[in-house]
């Protein structure tokens, strides 16, 4: 007997046809370029948008005039060039990078779950940026040591699972949770010791999350960062649907799992750090976007990755833009993303019914 | 390939606890051997150290006399496969990216699968039986069907052997068999299959060969039908055992293997 013999184990029914016809017709290129390009027209609304009224053409004129190395001839073109593009352009870097960091994250722990914060690399920054306010009150200094304790807790967090041996991911898993938590409570130290009056208030908003005092000058390095760091991600793509297999079945089919991870590992955290460094603590993108982006374009990391980035920067421009613009008061970010992106999680769930691309 | 020989490969996962102690076999083109023994012989630390997830401590794998054992990753990769039982993905793969993820130890670290990946993934999933469901979600698949195309994985890694971790195992005997028969099929295409088992009997059905391990040392090897005995099962999985044999032409030839029940009326 030989295979082609073999008795099919179930004949192809006319509802599973229709099925994958429709699953064709769901995952079009024209739907996914579209997502890929998203960002893009939202950004030109967004600079439109805001307290001070200005319409997408004057928007597109002064964008012509920058480009051409014009300086900015009035108050409007100043805003525009001056206040809101370098914000607008945080919130995408941003947005890609929580939402880049969780997609890898989540393909290496093979756990839909898990965000950028699981090897308490937001921790650590948050950790960081509070001691730097209490000690100095600078922004600045606030972001600097942000990202360098943000990558120590990485690295502590990775050292502690070493040092265990075992099972690797769940020792990593185990120790970073434990390396969040200790931070935590070092940043809860930290506020008790601040001045209620002057410096627990600058902490606490800092903690919250926002984008309002982004300027030019933070741009280079989170620009660079997230540049560098999502090409990496998107070169390894394809092997993150390998890794998301478990440390066997990878090793097994020849990839060197102990050092793609670390590599995946590394430049994830190296995001999300560049990303809280400006942007202070902002959750949920890198848990939320991931999963969203499996129910709309299913859970390969080839097409995944990609949309998670365009789809992250997207979230957070949409929902930066809401917090500046459209509400009395500037609501901090990471309030913001909670506010809307659960009820967001819940409706995408609801519709997804079992399709939503992980395993039960 | 012609012929993979393991010289007395051992290893322990704590010094003075070796789960191998020395294994030795060789096993040719077109067999099925089937790597019998009770739980703790050691089976699946062998397809490890064989698959390169552990390193063993002593001996060697040599693949026609070139050395395995301490090769890198993905050129061994291309020699060795391993087909995982119970597999279910964390995320829900269709069943072609499953199998396209066979193609990774011929991909480089930044490349992704081409045309001609694609094609050997649907070629392997044709082998299987299995084109029709090429779309399909691989966690909604039954059992039966995730096992083939895991199957299916392996041969689109062209390895040359595939080491199957209990292929038989959760499936009900329709799809036992046809899991059975279709690596049996395969196996005459020049690649070597070694499955772990539990049932001596899918040995004595399916395979060329078996391997009995017993506490990390190789118990018994040659024709199933040959070196399947009671007295040699019973000491292997320290439980008596009995061979049911069927009469042809003066000769004998054993068809199922039983426990013994005590106090059994016979």
């Amino acid at each position: 007997m030989t295979w082609r013999s073999l008795p099919r184990m179930r004949p192809r029914s006319a509802a599973e046809t229709l099925a994958a016809l429709k699953e064709t017709r769901r995952d079009g290129r024209l739907r996914y370029w579209a997502l890929l390009a998203l960002p893009l027209p939202l950004a030109v609304v967004a600079l439109a948008f805001g307290r001070y009224e200005i319409s997408p053409a004057a928007v597109i004129q002064t964008l012509g005039h920058a480009l051409a190395g014009e300086p900015a001839a009035t108050a409007a073109e100043a805003l525009v060039l001056q206040v809101r593009l370098p914000r607008i352009l945080a919130a995408l870097l941003i947005g890609s990078a929580l939402s880049g960091s969780g997609t890898a994250f989540q393909g290496i722990f093979k756990n839909p779950l898990v965000d950028s914060n699981i090897l308490g690399v937001t921790s650590g920054a948050g950790f960081g940026a509070a001691l730097a306010l209490l000690l100095t009150g600078s922004l600045t200094l606030a972001s600097a040591a942000a990202f360098v304790c943000g990558l120590a807790a990485v690295l502590l967090a990775h050292f502690g699972a070493r040092a265990h041996g075992g099972s690797h991911t769940l020792m990593l898993t185990l120790s970073g949770i434990l390396v969040g938590s200790f931070f935590s409570a070092l940043t809860s130290l930290v506020k008790i010791l601040a001045d209620p009056l002057s410096e627990l208030p600058a902490i606490t908003f800092w903690l919250l999350g926002g984008l309002s005092d982004v300027t030019w000058r933070d741009l280079p390095l989170l620009l660079l960062i997230t540049a560098v760091g999502s090409a990496f991600l998107f070169a390894v793509r394809w092997q993150l649907n390998v890794l998301s297999l478990g440390d066997r079945e990878a090793a097994a089919l020849g990839l060197n799992t102990r050092q793609m991870k670390l590599l995946v590992v590394g430049v994830a955290s190296l995001l999300t750090a560049a990303a809280v460094a400006v942007g202070g603590v902002i959750g949920w993108v890198g848990l939320v976007i991931p999963h969203a982006g499996r129910l709309l374009v299913g859970p390969d990391h080839r097409r995944l990755l990609p949309i998670s980035l365009s789809l992250g920067a997207a979230f957070l421009l949409v929902i930066d833009t809401l917090a500046r613009a459209a509400l009395p008061r500037e609501v901090p970010l990471g309030v913001f993303t909670g506010i809307v992106g659960v009820p967001v999680l819940f409706l995408l769930l609801r519709r997804a019914r079992g399709g939503a691309g992980w395993a039960e | 390939m012609k012929q993979l020989s393991v010289q007395d490969l051992a290893f322990a996962f704590h010094r003075d606890r070796p789960v191998l102690r020395g294994v030795s076999f060789a096993v040719a083109a077109n067999e099925v051997v089937y790597v019998l023994g009770p739980n703790g012989s050691g089976k699946s630390t062998l397809f490890n150290c064989l698959s390169g997830v552990y390193a063993p401590a002593a001996g060697r794998v040599l693949l026609d006399g070139m050395d395995l054992t301490h090769m890198a990753a993905r050129r061994r990769a291309h020699h060795i496969g391993l087909v995982p039982q119970n597999h279910a993905a964390a995320f829900a793969y269709s069943a072609r990216d499953m199998v396209l993820m066979g193609r990774a130890p011929h991909l480089g670290l930044f490349e992704t699968p081409g045309r001609a990946d694609v094609a050997a993934a649907d070629a392997a999933l044709h082998a299987v039986g299995l084109s029709h469901l090429a779309e399909r979600p691989f966690n909604e698949l039954s059992g039966g069907e995730r096992r083939l195309v895991t199957i299916a994985r392996g041969l689109a890694q062209e390895s040359d052997v595939l080491l199957l971790d209990e292929p038989d195992a959760y499936l009900d005997p329709k799809n036992q068999h046809l899991v059975q028969e279709t690596i049996v099929g395969l196996a005459r295409q020049g690649r070597a299959f070694l499955i772990s088992s539990h049932s001596p009997n899918n040995a004595l059905l399916y395979g060329d060969r078996a391997l009995v391990l017993k506490d990390g040392l190789v118990a018994a090897d040659g024709r199933p039908q040959a070196v399947l005995t009671a007295e040699m099962l019973s000491a292997a999985y320290d439980a008596q055992m009995e061979i049911i044999y069927e009469s042809n032409n003066g000769g004998r030839h054993a068809r199922a293997v039983l426990p013994v029940r005590r106090d059994a009326v016979r």
